[in-house]
């Protein structure tokens, strides 16, 4: 099966500034991928480079093994919904569909209309009349019903209610069960990730920090738990992530060990919440797959 | 993508038709009274009121009409870009399963076929409308500032610029509101840099001319014959004067500027600097020219920008 996304020394410069460098990426297709990382770490960045909106300072995009291309055939395969979920303020809900009709040719009309019907969102409102939470549905369903391979989603939850937000990702995994789409969703509530997504890529600081698949990423951790007096007798080798002192207790986030520490130290898996956590707060840290894994 | 650049033009387009419209309407029904106006004014005892009244409004028209490309300018190039920048709506519209070259190409040619049917339309009114004033005026495009732009095929030119002119600014300046005021400014810099450049656009006719060759000075009622930079008189010993100053050499009680009469008795000659009829056709195709290929280098500027960025 090949990658719905893969970036080879992938990189984007604003001025001296890099936004993204060195990014090496690969995301097999049929994921649900979470893109976490505090603000300004460079996710909006990625997202508008694989979606082709802006073009790389150095490396290479490819969506589905094919360069990023400027013509219907390759645009047609993916679909992108920005962070501000910009429409035209003065076209009506009923023009968005016509918007979407005339310019896709994978076009799903009765999957659009069948939405908003669901939402509730009267087609002949226009769009400046529509809050926030429905603009954001709007693009979504102008997003899903083009019927892309590739969905990417910058933080389609933000203006979001919960329950909305439980609405947006039980829709996003209907459309990955019914049609394998690959989805690319960016947000920093990992919360709303936990339950649907099974890939995560963790950006900090303009770099990838963490790509991989998510119960792989969990086996492959511990939280090792103990006294913080006792933190010089563990082992030098111990491949520690980072490390956080609560009062007198120290947690350490650890690549998974066989090694066992003796009665006062506790060894559990780490939560999804913990682990991003532990990357993101240890920026120099990193936990990419190796070749092995690139060539699955 | 027809139907976007309708959506979204359609108001835009809506209005400036109408005004255009309006525009053409105004300049036909004053200039179709006017031969009749000229026939009563020429008659002996007969009034000049009606002409009069329609030279007027007909002036104060075309200096108004010169302002009507400025509408495709800023009404239609200047938010092409700009305003889909500003809204980030060109984050979606460029998503869509529509090439950056497809999409501007669709928009900029839809609404430059629209300028350049609504320059046809003011370029047939003018030319059609000025001719019946002009015997009696100096209303031949011609020669003519502010009726020169507006006549012929020019005007087709001038509004596809001003609609590219629009669009350009707004790729590169990327906010609406101030890219309005800059379209503006730079049309409006445009034009004048353009009527200053336009008598230089094909080298004059220099002829100089003994008593019987002479052209009618003043130059105002031979305006059959061109466009007439500057008249001199130049005396036996090669100076050069002007019309005032060689009628006073003439002492004719009757004329104040020099007669056939007068150059035959004084020796004078008449030096003219010119513009022969016939080069009408020549100078609107140079101008017309000159603003299509402007037009053409900042349409690719445009596409070369999309297609490099966001």
């Amino acid at each position: 099966m090949s990658n719905a996304v893969e970036t080879v020394g992938l990189g984007r410069r604003y001025g001296r500034h890099w936004a993204l460098r060195e990014c090496r990426l690969s995301i097999p297709e049929g994921r649900v991928v979470a893109l976490v990382g505090p603000n300004g770490a460079g996710k909006t960045t990625l997202l508008n480079l694989v979606a082709g909106l802006i073009r790389p300072s150095a490396g290479s995009v490819l969506r589905f093994g094919e360069p990023v291309r400027d013509d219907p055939a390759s645009l047609g395969r993916f679909a992108y919904l920005a962070q501000d979920s910009a429409l035209y303020p003065g076209f009506r809900v009923a023009d968005l569909l016509t918007f979407g009709r005339k310019l896709n040719p994978r076009w799903d009309d009765d999957l659009a209309r069948d939405r908003l019907a669901q939402l509730g969102i009267p087609p002949r409102k226009r769009v400046r009349q529509l809050s926030g939470g429905q603009r954001a549905q709007c693009a979504l369903v102008l997003a899903s019903a083009k019927r892309p391979d590739l969905l990417l989603l910058d933080e389609p939850l933000a203006s979001l209610d919960p329950l909305a937000r439980h609405d947006v990702m039980a829709l996003l995994m209907e459309t990955v069960a019914l049609h394998g789409t690959t989805v690319v969703l960016s947000s920093h509530i990992i919360a709303d990730l936990v339950d649907t997504c099974d890939w995560l890529v963790a950006v900090n600081r303009g770099r990838i920090q963490v790509s991989g698949e998510i119960d792989e990423l969990l086996a492959g951790h511990a939280v090792v738990s103990g006294p913080v007096d006792r933190r010089a007798h563990l082992p030098d080798r111990l491949p520690v992530v980072t490390e956080s002192v609560n009062g007198r207790q120290v947690d350490l986030l650890t690549r998974a060990t066989t090694d066992t520490f003796g009665p006062a130290w506790s060894v559990r898996p780490p939560s999804l919440d913990e682990l991003v956590r532990g990357y993101l707060g240890a920026p120099d840290a990193s936990a990419l797959p190796g070749p092995v894994a690139l060539a699955r | 993508m027809l139907w976007l650049v309708w959506r979204q033009h359609r108001w835009q387009l809506l209005t400036v038709a109408a005004v255009t419209a309006a525009y053409c309407g105004y300049l036909i029904w004053v200039a179709w009274g006017v031969p009749a106006a000229i026939d009563e004014c020429r008659t002996l005892g007969g009034a000049c009121d009606a002409f009069n009244l329609a030279k007027s409004r007909w002036d104060s028209a075309i200096l108004v009409g010169n302002l009507l490309p400025l509408a495709a300018g800023v009404f239609w190039g200047a938010p092409l870009l700009a305003r889909e920048v500003e809204q980030g709506t060109i984050r979606l519209v460029l998503t869509q399963s529509v090439s950056r070259r497809g999409w501007l190409s669709v928009k900029l040619g839809v609404l430059a076929a629209a300028a350049g049917v609504f320059g046809v339309a003011v370029g047939l009114t003018v030319s059609w409308a000025a001719p019946r004033l002009g015997s009696l005026s100096n209303d031949w495009p011609f020669g003519n500032d502010v009726l020169f732009s507006q006549a012929g095929v020019v005007p087709v030119a001038t509004w596809v610029c001003a609609l590219l002119v629009g669009a350009a600014l707004g790729a590169g300046v990327r906010r609406l509101m101030p890219t309005v005021a800059v379209t503006l400014a730079v049309l409006v810099l445009g034009f004048a840099g353009l009527v200053a450049l336009r008598p230089h656009l094909i080298p004059p006719v220099v002829a100089v001319a003994g008593a019987e060759r002479m052209m009618p000075d003043p130059w105002f009622e031979a305006s059959e014959r061109g466009w007439l930079y500057r008249v001199s008189y130049l005396d036996s010993g090669g100076r050069e004067l002007t019309s005032t100053t060689a009628g006073e050499l003439c002492a004719d009680p009757a004329n104040s500027y020099p007669t056939a009469e007068c150059l035959a008795r004084t020796g004078l000659r008449q030096r003219a600097v010119y513009q022969p009829l016939d080069r009408y056709v020549w100078f609107q195709a140079a101008e017309a020219g000159l603003l299509l290929v402007v037009s053409a280098g900042l349409a690719l500027a445009i596409r070369r920008r999309l297609v490099n960025a966001v």
